[in-house]
């Protein structure tokens, strides 16, 4: 990074932190703090959801994948604009007309306290462990990228977040989302351009998608159904509708973000904007991953792109042979890089010399995999995780290396942004479930709102130190990250469940929708480690049938335990 | 900015027509650049 790119990395985090230290003023009664005096509008509140949603992880994460496996992943999403309509007709009005700061507030009024306990408590041990793995992920890749230190590094994503999360509560997270939705959006345009205008003056970029498309990444949709394949669509709209209900409908960090909407309408139109907007906005960032490709045809890129492994290996027994591999990369690069460029040439021919280049190139492309893969297997061998792929570093290695000076302090300021967009959401609603549902709920029912300011500030002060704990741990351990995944997917399917139960159902009882959390929970356990090749986003569909089935058998069964109705809100 | 005011089953409609001329779109660019 040269002196502009810290400029701007300087001037943006200075500049966040002021924009969300000045809502201060307005945060200094329970419902400001919380909800914003439920006076955001719509579009506020909608740039919100989404900065929540994407953390530093999608900018990195996402285009890795679109680098290495293309534009399938989108799929992911599909389920998304139809969780919208179902939870604007649903969620929305419930939470918001019930008065409630938390979603689990709510199920105590429908239930009992155990169940809003319960499922608040699991929330925030999810909540907190993800937190962790938002700041862990990035802070490895810049640390490691641009030999940062690491615990320096996490603090520089945590302690900002956590101080004007702080002080200005869920208006301060609110209001500098919007402006970290811009800075993230503006940087995935500019690294789009750069990808664009860094290729070869003879291939244009529609000879670029077409050698691309050769290789599968631009085919975005799979129709085949598949269990045990996470992206294909009946993953996404079917799997994919139950996480992003469960997600949206059910999770406190984006359940708060429409309760601070002015009204139900303007809570509806909040989430309508992701309905449009996350579906194309994923395609246009795994876009940028398929460009880093075309980029890397006529850019030789390392061989590995995780230096950190390289450089252990380099000093490891089996230098000799990396270095062996090192001659056959440059081979294997030079005549992919011919065979690209001839593809490009034959773009407009047809029949014979096409399809003969096309072949030329898949060979080509083919032997560069091996070779790399060969690399990898010598990094497994020698640093013995066996879990080893540096898909993430991918186009970090491009922001540093191939973008121009300015531009690189842009792309790491969003890097930034996305990170500390979903971090304060999840601090805000970590503090909220803590204040609202454990301790004015069990602990001090009646004090003054300057006393539970003060809880909420050293809660969210709190959960911050926690999480930057987890991150650092997580940054040495990762298999922990794959734990804390799986441990989401256990809760999330269960926990809309009991909301289905809620909301959807009359006859459901407290008890009733105790115990099918509990068996929703064993099921999804029992399918995760009975087929552990069903993909992880059909275990929302198993949890959420299970906890029905079950909380509606057991309130049948079982009978009153003062059956509540859903009259509440 | 003021609150949209439309009937929920026309932005419902619209919602889901949006989102089929997105995926419409993604399967024809995959279909046209793997050619």
């Amino acid at each position: 990074m040269r002196w502009l790119d810290w400029l701007i990395v300087v001037s943006y985090l200075a500049f966040i932190v002021w924009d969300g230290l000045r809502r201060t003023k307005s945060s200094d009664k329970v419902e400001g703090y919380f909800l914003g005096n439920r006076s955001l509008p719509w579009w506020a509140v909608g740039l919100s959801v989404m900065a929540t949603q994407l953390s530093a992880i999608t900018l990195v994460g996402t285009t890795g994948q679109g680098y290495r496996d293309g534009l399938r992943f989108v799929q992911f999403y599909f389920g998304l604009p139809i969780a919208m309509l179902i939870l604007s007709v649903t969620a929305v009005p419930f939470f918001y007309r019930a008065g409630v700061y938390t979603a689990y507030e709510y199920l105590e009024r429908r239930f009992d306290a155990k169940t809003r306990t319960l499922t608040s408590a699991l929330f925030l041990l999810s909540r907190v462990m993800q937190c962790g793995v938002i700041i862990s992920a990035p802070s490895v890749i810049l640390s490691v990228l641009l030999g940062w230190n690491l615990p320096l590094t996490v603090l520089a994503f945590g302690l900002p977040t956590a101080l004007y999360t702080m002080m200005g509560g869920v208006q301060a997270v609110t209001w500098t989302d919007v402006k970290q939705m811009v800075v993230v959006v503006s940087a995935v345009l500019a690294a789009v351009f750069t990808l664009i205008f860094s290729l070869p003056s003879n291939v244009s970029v529609g000879d670029a998608l077409h050698i691309a498309g050769a290789t599968g990444r631009m085919t975005a949709i799979d129709f085949k159904f598949d269990l045990s394949n996470t992206y294909t669509f009946w993953s996404g709209m079917i799997g994919g509708l139950f996480l992003m209900l469960s997600y949206f409908g059910c999770d406190q960090s984006q359940v708060q973000r429409y309760l601070t909407a002015k009204s139900v309408e303007e809570g509806r139109s909040s989430l309508f904007i992701s309905a449009y907007v996350k579906i194309p906005l994923q395609a246009l960032i795994l876009l940028a991953g398929v460009l880093v490709f075309t980029h890397y045809l006529f850019v030789k890129p390392p061989m590995l792109f995780n230096p950190v492994h390289e450089s252990k290996v380099r000093t490891g027994a089996d230098a000799a042979r990396y270095e062996g591999l090192e001659a056959d990369f440059d081979a294997a690069f030079t005549a992919r890089r011919d065979a690209a460029a001839a593809l490009a040439a034959a773009g407009g021919d047809e029949g014979a010399v096409r399809v003969a280049a096309r072949d030329r190139f898949l060979a080509a492309d083919a032997r560069m995999l091996a070779v790399r893969k060969a690399a990898a297997d010598v990094v497994k061998h020698t640093t013995g995780d066996a879990s080893y792929t540096d898909v993430n570093y991918v186009f970090p290695t491009f922001v540093t290396t191939g973008m121009p000076m300015g531009l690189v302090g842009l792309m790491i300021a969003a890097i930034f942004a996305a990170a500390m967009s979903a971090i304060g959401g999840e601090l805000n609603a970590l503090s909220t479930a803590t204040l609202v549902d454990f301790y004015r709920r069990w602990l001090k029912p009646e004090a003054s709102d300057r006393h539970y300011l003060l809880v909420s500030r050293a809660a969210t002060a709190g959960w911050a130190l926690v999480a930057c704990t987890v991150a650092l741990y997580a940054a040495r351990l990762g298999s922990l990250i794959e734990v804390v995944n799986r441990f989401g997917s256990f809760f999330y399917g269960s926990l809309l469940g009991v909301f289905v139960l809620a909301i959807g159902t009359k006859r459901a009882t407290g008890t009733g929708a105790f115990v099918g959390l509990i068996a929703g929970m064993c099921a999804v356990a029992f399918v995760a480690f009975t087929y552990p090749a069903v993909s992880f986003l059909w275990h929302n569909v198993v949890g959420v049938t299970v906890v029905t089935l079950v909380g509606l058998v057991v309130s049948t069964t079982m009978g009153s335990d003062a059956v509540k109705t859903s009259k509440a809100p | 900015m003021d609150t949209p005011t439309r009937p929920l089953g026309a932005t419902a409609l619209t919602v889901i027509a949006v989102e089929a001329l997105v995926l419409l779109a993604l399967w024809l660019a995959g279909v046209y650049f793997s050619s």
